[in-house]
Order: structure tokens, then sequence, then C-alpha cells
């Protein structure tokens, strides 16, 4: 379980993040619903090592990883863009944690070949990432993150770039993986649609500061919330 | 034609061809171009590799650094100078040091050009996508050695290959500091033809440009798909 205590972040004389708490279970994937710069991307950046917080521990099984390196603490961040390697074929990028970690020939080629068959992209192994519809670059992003079996998956408007119809296929992709592979994430949005389809527990951001719901229940009726707000927009349509 | 003049024994007006003696390429080899096509060899392979490595690297340092566009507007000073200039403001600290006459003055006279150079050239490379892919990397597991070696060197061969190019053909036909800081005693091609052309020892000074331009066109064949892409 990840477990986020009292993060707090500034940047100059700006506080970015305050007072920051949460928790998040293997198989959850925590909704974080929040307007552009409202921290969110700080937080992930944080959480997966990229920043120093000012304050605060991060911590994953009781294990503290606040001074632990970024490329030890299997925690894989995924941003807005695929941020694909242009040189390597789709089956590289998707094998590239593992040929880093030294796997044995045979094994890369076989857990390589099975993501590929997992996220529906077989045909395009060969294939450069120019050569990738933007969907299909995001399937391999996700792939190359769950090869190296993440302890945490922190998910940055991953879909953000994608046209409506895609990103409503991708959405239903990652519940797909959540169910095969039960990874704990945290995923970043500021749809809300986004937020209530991927996620399974929820938060709100706003102005650096974090609000927890117990259910979906609580998260929807928040009076001070987007979802509420969403709701009235479209009973008031006429 | 320069090909023609190396072995042109007597070359009149109005003939359209000279006499051929091809024995007088002998007189150009043993008039040191032989030697001096090694010299320059010797001085533009290290300016090249050096410049291209410390380039690379300084450059790559200068990503996401706060002062990136001061430390670039400082390393195009050297260009505000000739390099004759330069060489000779620099000269003092090369007679201090034994550097002048040497190869090895000449190799780091010219590297005070080269690395700027190449560190501006790579700062093309560089770019906030190169960051966001490195943070990438290192949340998969990948050491700061692995980046460099599994992404942004592969990533960066066709711009590597250009700026060695230009970086060789930079030094290769370098003549002021050359000479300035070799004080004639280093002989690379360019300086054994001014001074052929100044002895008016013109097959000796013609076989060297054919020498000269010999590597830079085997150079733009085997670069020409990148130069020109």
């Amino acid at each position: 379980m990840l477990e986020i205590r009292n993060i707090a972040k500034t940047f100059g004389t700006t506080p970015v993040l305050s007072n920051v708490s949460l928790q998040c279970k293997g198989g959850e994937t925590l909704s974080v619903l929040g307007k552009s710069g409202c921290g969110k991307t700080t937080l992930l950046k944080i959480i997966s090592g990229l920043m120093t917080p000012d304050a605060g521990t991060i911590a994953h099984n009781g294990n503290d990883l606040s001074h632990t390196p970024v490329e030890q603490r299997g925690i894989v961040y995924l941003s807005q863009e695929p941020l694909l390697f242009p040189h390597m074929t789709a089956a590289e990028n998707i094998s590239f944690g593992m040929r880093m970690r030294h796997r044995s020939k045979d094994e890369v080629a076989g857990a390589t070949n099975d993501m590929l068959r997992a996220l529906g992209l077989e045909d395009h192994g060969r294939k450069l990432p120019q050569a990738l519809s933007g969907g299909q670059k995001q399937r391999v992003a996700f792939g190359r993150a769950l090869l190296v079996e993440p302890k945490v998956l922190l998910l940055d408007e991953p879909f953000g770039s994608l046209d409506a119809g895609t990103r409503e296929e991708m959405q239903q992709f990652y519940l797909h993986l959540t169910k095969t592979y039960g990874f704990a994430a945290l995923f970043v949005t500021h749809d809300v649609k986004e937020a209530l389809v991927t996620g399974t527990t929820f938060a709100r951001m706003e102005s650096g500061e974090l609000t927890l719901f117990e259910d979906l229940d609580a998260f929807v009726n928040d009076p001070n919330g987007d979802v509420a707000k969403e709701r009235l927009f479209w009973i008031n349509l006429k | 034609m320069l090909a023609a003049l190396s072995v042109a024994a007597t070359w009149e007006y109005p003939r359209l061809l000279p006499d051929v003696q091809l024995n007088l390429w002998s007189r150009v080899v043993v008039g040191g171009a032989g030697w001096s096509f090694l010299t320059s060899l010797q001085v533009a392979l290290p300016v090249a590799v050096i410049s291209l490595v410390l380039g690379f690297l300084s450059s790559y340092r200068l990503l996401g650094s706060r002062y990136r566009h001061v430390w670039l507007w400082m390393a195009l000073i050297p260009f505000c100078t000739a390099p004759v200039i330069l060489s000779l403001e620099m000269q003092y600290y090369f007679i201090r040091f034994g550097l002048t006459a040497q190869r090895i003055g000449v190799v780091i006279g010219q590297l005070l050009i080269g690395i700027p150079y190449a560190t501006v050239l790579f700062s093309l490379f560089w770019n906030a996508d190169r960051l966001k892919q490195e943070e990438a990397a290192r949340t998969l597991g990948c050491s700061r050695l692995q980046i460099m070696q599994h992404i942004h060197i592969p990533a960066a061969g066709g711009i590597m290959k250009l700026v060695f190019a230009q970086l060789f053909l930079f030094s290769w036909f370098e003549y002021g500091m050359t000479q300035m800081l070799g004080v004639g005693q280093v002989q690379t091609l360019p300086v054994l033809i001014f001074r052929s052309t100044q002895e008016a020892n013109l097959a000796l000074a013609a076989g060297a440009c054919v020498v000269l331009i010999l590597l830079p066109v085997i150079f733009i064949i085997f670069t020409r798909k990148i130069v020109f892409r």
C-alpha cells in the first residue's frame, strides 16, 4: 500500500502542495480530479521521486521511500505524452525496462510478445513510434510501464491528448488492465467522467489541497466538486 | 584543374592541356604533402572527437539549467573573433606552458573553438522532450549511464555524425590559428599550401590542394544523406 503523509511543496513563495496525505492499496485506482495548475503533476513527480518535497513522507508497505532514488522506487510515471523512445520499435519500447534489468533474451521476448497481445498490438511490434496512432502509442507506454511490474503506477492525464472516441476506448482498456494486472494507481485528470470511469476511490485537488472521499456517493455529492456542477449543467440544459 | 596543375611540367598559353609528368607527384609527396596529410589527421581527428564528446556532455549538462541561455551566449564568444585573433590573445599562455610549435598546442587551441561550437550545435538536440524521456526512463528503473547509452546516444546518432563532420572540416581547413600557434612547425596541409604558394611551387601547392580536398569529398559522399536530408 502506498502511503503519503503531509507532503508540502513551495515554488519560490507560492505554495503548490499543502499537507497532502493519501493512501492507495494494490488493485485500487485513486482518481484525483483537479483543474490545471492545482498541483496534480507536482504531487505525482514528488511521489515518483522526480521532485523533492519540502516536507512529508512517502512509504510503500511500510518502507520509507522518501530518500530512495527514482530508479529504485518501482513507481512508474506516465504522462499525457507517451514519451516513447523514437529510435526503438514498439516491441523494443515495451521490453525496454526488462532489458535494462538484464533479464534473459528468452524471458524478454516471451514477456514482450505476451504484452503486445494483451495490448492488441501484435501486428505493430516492429513499427517505430512515428508509425503508430496516438492511442497505439499510449498503449505501448502502458505496456512499457507494466512490464517492469511497478509497485505503483502514476498516471498524469494519460489520455489528455487523445480525441474523444479514442479516449473512451482507452479508459475501457485501462479498466481491463487494472483487472488483469491488479496494480495500485493514482490517476489524475481534470475530466469528471474520466475520474468516475477509472477510479475505485476518489479525491479532489484544489489549490494544492487534497480532499479524499469515503465513497463514490460522497465524491458525486460533494457540493464544491465538479461532479455537482456538471450534473447541474445537464439538469438545467433545455 | 588542381589535379592538372599538380602534374603540369609546363602549361603555356594558348594550350588547353598541360604537358603531363606523373612523376611530379613524387615531388608532391616528398615535398611534404604525405607528412602534412598525417599531421592534419593527427590534429583534426582529436579536435573532432574531443569537441564532439565534451560538446555533447556540456550541452546535456545545460539541459534544464536556469542559466542555459547565458552559457550558450558565452559559448558564441569564440566566434565573435577570428581564430587568428583568438590565438594572438592566447599566445602568451601557450608560450608560458610550452605549447607553441607543438601539435598538442594546435589541438588545444582549436578545441577552444570546437567545444563551444559543438555545445551550441547539440543544444538543438537537447530539448524539453529529451528531459521528459529521461524522467520516464528513470521511473522505469534506468540509471543515468543506461539512459545515456541506450536512449540519448542512439537518438543523437544523426546529429553526432553531422557535428563530427563539421568539426573535422573546421580543423582540417584551419590555417590562421595553426600557423600562429604552430609557428610554422606544425605543418598541416593548409600551412603547406600557403608556404608552397609563397615559394611559387605550384605543383606542390596544387598537389597538396588535391590531398586537402580528398578527405572532405569522401566525407560528403558518406554523410550526404544526413547533410542533405
